[in-house]
């Protein structure tokens, strides 16, 4: 490979991090949105890229990828905070921020992110032929290991602000309405899902983003208002120069994140999030350090681990949002592209390590000094505008629709896991066979 | 017995002064949240975490552990920039390998360019050889490399086309089934010429001159650098004289002479060779190569 190609591809990743970095200061706006954006630019501006080199523009999205994958959790950490009445339902993030320690939190996290880089650089290229055969292994049994997730969700919703009425008859509503939310949740999602696979009222030239304004509508707007309707005072954040993490948390926390982050990158629908909740069973995951370390390695993981498989020879394995998106503007072939990329990984991988910690203090700084609202108004209205310049208004009222479903889990406190049922539930139906089916007895096929 | 209580009570005091040891390095404030541990407690009485040192990563440490992935990055690039490719011959390429990517060196025999039946999508076709062995009339040991719609006008734009004789890097998809064998490109770039070819060179040369000394000039490329268009005949002839004297002429078979006029100065490149049944010496080119004749005024 000629030296200038490799230059230039470490140049423009080393852009995309820093792109990555500034996109990640939004919560809520996710890289594949980004991605998107670029996409598009890149289509309208083909005459720009014509001179490029397609690995150019690839190592660009691989730094976007790389560096959003480990810091976008910074700002969520930050202005992300929710009030007393979610207690019993929050995560450690958001403890440790109420608790002053969001850094040590955040340092956690960016330790399980990067052991996921030294596994995804360093072991990969090792086991290319593993890859293939777990392709091989799983591929066939790909909807019901989905299936049998969808049902470990449901099975595992519980009621957890029980008894606070004050007749039985409320208690019992009480109880019950929760668990009665997350499967409603569910399966409206898993309709809109197979509404959006069959019949996408996207714009055909836009529909490779069908999916961003559900992802948008369910995750991210009802965050932001939830965000923007709870009034929580956040304390002076306390820098750390360590974290607590004895060496039975990292190995858990990683054992935990690296099964969850291969089930997710390797099994079509599947994300870390239910990956997470499945593997931390699996490995008796423990604690909010074993959740924040294994939460990194598996969220790493699936976005570049799952990435890089698509890049290594004899494998080619198109998972997740970026895969999708590049392999539309390239095709990997040679070994030494694979090099190139693993090196790219490696590269980047190491620099948003270094920028996580200084991310992270200048987060705290700002969320200090500047209500987080306003971060919640921003990345908000920002999601709305680019969901509606990549989809048009087509994708706004899909917009709509999701979040209307995604504020459900937040207002009765049922799981927001849910809400992936939108995905989960076509892609499995779908590998079965029974997608069409299905899709033609709601009438959208 | 009492051995054995002197030894306890040794591990117990060798356990307290390690205690006193450890206390000694705790904070005052907790290394976690910033209150203070004015006791300097193992755990902090806020926020519950451990306030030893030995307890703790440094993000130090941490930050130091990415001198492994920048070696391991730098390690990754010079593979990528020194790794010799790995050609597979194009004999081996059969059935099993269908669908598979492969990287093939080889010699353009022939370069073709057409339009499906609309004429919309440009598809340009080379014929490869093996660049060791060379492929002779064995069909194994030729294969037709297309380059369809986008990537073929790529090729074009972009000047990346090769030449007859040409020695080429590809990398391309495999189709091969029961009697057929094509090789797809996915993108120009993974087509690059590593060797241009001496053996299809274009000899410069004159009307004049070729048919004063045609037998120099015999079955070469030559290029005429300027001449100008006498007469059209038929469907794929063209004569032309030199630009100095009207009367020497020649005639330049396989061109659409429907695009050109007569008085026309054009260049002509392609191969000279004496055709028997005519009796007569012509220059044979073919309109798909670039330059094959190109008007000038």
């Amino acid at each position: 490979m000629e030296t200038s190609i490799v230059i230039y591809s470490i140049v423009a990743s080393l852009v995309g991090v820093v792109i990555a970095m500034a996109a990640s200061i939004i919560p809520g706006l996710h890289i594949y949105n980004v991605i998107a954006l670029t996409m598009l630019f890149a289509f309208t501006a083909a005459d720009l890229f014509t001179n490029l080199h397609p690995i150019v523009l690839t190592g660009f999205m691989l730094g976007m990828v790389v560096g959003f994958s480990m810091l976008f959790t910074v700002s969520s950490q930050y202005f992300q905070p929710n009030d007393e009445s979610f207690r019993s339902i929050m995560l450690p993030h958001e403890r440790f921020l109420l608790e002053g320690r969001a850094h040590e939190a955040v340092m956690l996290g960016a330790l399980g992110s990067l052991i996921a880089i030294f596994i995804i650089t360093l072991f990969f290229p090792l086991i290319p032929s593993f890859f293939s055969l777990a392709r091989a292994i799983i591929q066939p049994h790909g909807y019901w290991l989905v299936g049998m997730v969808m049902f470990f969700i449901l099975m595992t919703e519980w009621p957890k602000d029980h008894g606070v009425g004050k007749t039985g008859w409320q208690k019992f509503w009480d109880g019950w309405v929760q668990l009665l939310m997350g499967y409603f949740t569910f399966i409206v999602a898993g309709i809109l899902g197979m509404f959006v696979f069959y019949r996408t009222i996207v714009p055909v030239e836009n529909a490779f983003q069908s999916l961003m304004p559900l992802f948008v509508g369910l995750f991210a707007v009802p965050s932001q208002i939830m965000t923007f309707i709870t009034r929580v005072k956040v304390p002076k954040q306390h820098i750390c120069s360590s974290v607590e993490s004895a060496p039975h948390d990292v190995m858990r926390g990683s054992a935990s994140g690296f099964l969850a982050g291969m089930f997710a990158a390797l099994v079509p629908g599947m994300t870390p999030g239910p990956a997470l909740l499945c593997t931390g069973h699996l490995t008796v995951t423990s604690g909010e350090r074993q959740f924040l370390i294994g939460g990194g390695v598996g969220r790493v993981l699936y976005y570049v681990g799952a990435l890089m498989l698509f890049f290594m020879p004899g494998v080619f394995m198109r998972r997740g949002g970026a895969a999708i998106n590049i392999s539309l503007f390239f095709v990997p072939e040679t070994p030494e592209q694979f090099f190139l990329i693993s090196g790219i990984i490696a590269l980047t991988g190491a620099v948003s390590f270094l920028l996580i910690g200084w991310f992270s203090k200048l987060c705290a700084n700002l969320v200090e000094k500047i209500d987080y609202n306003w971060f919640s108004a921003v990345g908000c209205a920002l999601l709305i505008v680019l969901t509606i310049q990549i989809t048009h208004w087509q994708g706004f009222v899909l917009l709509c629709v999701a979040t209307a479903l995604g504020l459900v889990p937040n207002m009765w406190h049922s799981r927001r896991l849910n809400l992936l049922a939108v995905l989960m539930v076509p892609v499995a139906l779908n590998m079965s066979g029974a997608g069409p089916a299905v899709a033609r007895f709601f009438g959208f096929y | 017995m009492a051995l054995n209580n002197q030894s306890i009570k040794q591990m117990q005091i060798t356990e307290t002064e390690a205690d006193a040891a450890s206390v000694a390095d705790i904070a005052d404030k907790c290394p976690s949240c910033g209150r203070a541990n004015p006791e300097r407690k193992k755990r902090c009485a806020y926020c519950c975490t451990l306030t030893s040192p030995r307890e703790r990563i440094t993000v130090r440490a941490m930050n130091l552990s990415t001198i492994i992935l920048f070696a391991a990055a730098i390690v990754y690039f010079a593979i990528a920039v020194n790794l010799k490719p790995q050609y597979t011959p194009i004999s081996a390429l059969g059935e099993s390998m269908n669908f598979q990517h492969v990287r093939v060196l080889a010699k353009v025999r022939y370069l073709s360019e057409f339009k499906d039946k609309y004429e919309k999508r440009v598809t340009i076709q080379l014929d490869l050889e093996d660049s060791k062995d060379g492929g002779g009339d064995d069909y194994e040991g030729r294969i037709k490399l297309k380059a369809e719609g986008e990537v073929a006008r790529e090729l074009k734009e972009k000047g990346l086309l090769p030449a007859r004789g040409d020695i080429i890097d590809v990398s391309a998809t495999l189709f091969a089934g029961k009697g057929y064998r094509t090789l797809s490109l996915g993108t120009a770039e993974l087509l690059k010429v590593v060797d241009k070819s001496s053996e299809f060179a274009a000899v410069e040369a004159d009307v004049k001159a070729l048919l004063a000394a045609p037998d120099n000039f015999k079955n070469k490329k030559i290029k005429i650098k300027e001449a100008v268009i006498k007469s059209k005949r038929g469907n794929l002839i063209i004569e032309i004289n030199d630009p100095a004297d009207a009367a020497v002429t020649i005639l330049v078979f396989g061109v659409d002479p429907s695009k050109y006029k007569e008085g026309q100065k054009v260049s002509v490149s392609g191969m000279f060779v004496f055709y028997e049944r005519g009796g007569y010496w012509e220059i044979k080119v073919n309109e798909d190569e670039p330059e094959s004749v190109v008007v000038l005024n």
